[in-house]
């Protein structure tokens, strides 16, 4: 089966975020005039009201609220608001519970942002786009949403081979199906129009080192999800099974030591950003 | 059954230790819970004499990796969250000899590689303590590929530990 076929065949697809693609580009053009990023936010009225209502919270340090998009814009930028924007977006995919995948809610949503930050952080160290690899690594399990909706691929049936043959989840799903969840979430990227940086990384995300592009990208979203399953956000049946690239370290070359800073930042800014989601949802 | 709650079951305490946190209490109705130790390594203690009980949740094995981090949070790593959870515990009357341990978590993935196991070293820089401290484990549940939560009882002195596929209860009175 190809990627595209299962698209094909399950019946209701996750919904588009379709500002994620647009707000990117608008982002890294220059002369993008900054009204139309603001314009685009708030053709969704729920997202602008988020948004507003994020950028307000103690995380970005207002003395008085911003009681509009302009405002906020002009308080926290627009990476900021980009990245609060991708946040809700994610939430909105990944927020409920996937009984087959035993995922319970709000789970794989944790595992998503987890990896966003992780992606952003390295992406720092290494001189590269933090935010384009920031939606990378929040948007990376994509696929395994779209398989769990379609009529006849069944997880239960890849855990079964995972157990029997200590496999990985991936290389299971490859014999089983002939496709992975990895390459399903970059075909559905794709008719979503992000671009080659933000899906070749999530495609190779369990090899890497076969990336034709991006092969930078896709070793640091491999070694990202290495990094989180480490903060215990990996739920989920068998969620260890996976295949490590030692390929991945090298061809990037941040020490271990620094990963594992990684990985606290990280776990400060997830219960950072939880506490600020519950407060604003409370509000 | 049905009826009026026993007294115990009013006075129920559940407590939830996060990423890199503890519990301890000596109080028996309390329940102490953690969730999804996938490379990080759970500690439960009991000293059941005196119905003091505990539990850390390590996520690093070692605080040189970040000493201010430490400084505040020193349950994060192996090293400086053991001692301060005996600390804890001896605080509440807990006596070391009398102390038994379960241990969880600790999770890798497949690959052979030596590099990134940090559910490895998180069991090597515990065990390492333990043997310095001659503590007693009664029991461990180590590696594998799944991620554990576990609810520790006080006053049974009992260890459920939930798995993505089903529940295991480890006894340690």
């Amino acid at each position: 089966m190809k990627a595209e076929d299962v698209l094909s065949q399950v019946e209701k697809l996750p919904p588009a975020p379709a500002v994620l693609p647009t707000l990117l580009n608008l982002l890294r053009d220059t002369n993008s005039d900054p009204g139309e990023i603001i314009r685009y936010i708030r053709l969704d009225p729920s997202l602008t009201a988020q948004v507003l209502r994020l950028s307000n919270s103690v995380y970005y340090a207002m003395s008085t609220p911003s009681c509009d998009l302009e405002d906020a814009v002009a308080r926290i930028g627009y990476r900021e608001v980009y990245k609060i924007v991708a946040m809700v977006c994610g939430q909105q995919l990944f927020n409920h519970s996937i009984q087959s995948l035993f995922l319970g809610k709000g789970e794989l949503w944790e595992y998503s942002l987890a990896t966003g930050y992780i992606m952003e952080q390295m992406a720092t160290d290494l001189g590269m786009d933090a935010v384009t690899c920031y939606t990378s690594g929040l948007l990376h399990a994509l696929g395994k949403l779209v398989i769990t909706s379609h009529p006849s691929m069944d997880y239960a049936d890849v855990f079964r081979i995972v157990e029997a043959r200590g496999i990985s989840i991936t290389q299971a799903e490859r014999e089983l199906w002939g496709v992975t969840n990895a390459e399903v979430a970059a075909a559905l990227l794709r008719q979503w129009r992000f671009r080659d940086e933000i899906v070749m990384p999530i495609e190779f995300q369990s090899c890497p080192a076969q990336a034709p592009k991006f092969r930078k990208q896709a070793c640091m979203m491999h070694l990202s999800i290495w990094t989180v399953a480490s903060l215990g956000l990996n739920y989920g049946k068998d969620a260890w099974a996976m295949e490590a690239s030692p390929y991945a370290m090298h061809h990037i070359g941040i020490p271990e030591e620094r990963m594992q800073v990684f990985m606290v930042n990280a776990h400060d800014k997830l219960a950072m950003v939880k506490e600020l989601l519950v407060r604003s949802e409370g509000a | 059954m049905g009826g009026a709650p026993s007294i115990g079951s009013i006075f129920a305490e559940r407590v939830v230790v996060g990423v890199g946190d503890m519990a301890v209490s000596n109080n028996a109705n309390v329940t102490i819970s953690t969730y999804a130790l996938g490379s990080c390594v759970g500690v439960v203690a009991i000293d059941s004499a005196v119905q003091v009980g505990g539990m850390l949740h390590i996520m690093l094995p070692d605080s040189t990796l970040t000493p201010e981090k430490a400084a505040r949070q020193p349950s994060m790593f192996a090293d400086t969250g053991m001692r301060a959870f005996l600390k804890a515990l001896y605080g509440l009357k807990a006596d070391r000899r009398r102390l038994r341990l379960f241990l969880a978590g600790g999770a890798n993935v497949l690959s052979g590689s030596d590099f990134f196991k940090i559910g490895e070293r998180n069991i090597v820089a515990v065990r390492a303590f333990i043997q310095r401290e001659r503590l007693s484990v009664i029991s461990e549940e180590l590696g594998g590929l799944n991620n554990r939560t576990l609810h520790f009882k006080i006053k049974e002195g009992t260890v459920e530990m939930k798995l993505p596929t089903g529940l295991k209860t480890i006894r340690m009175v």
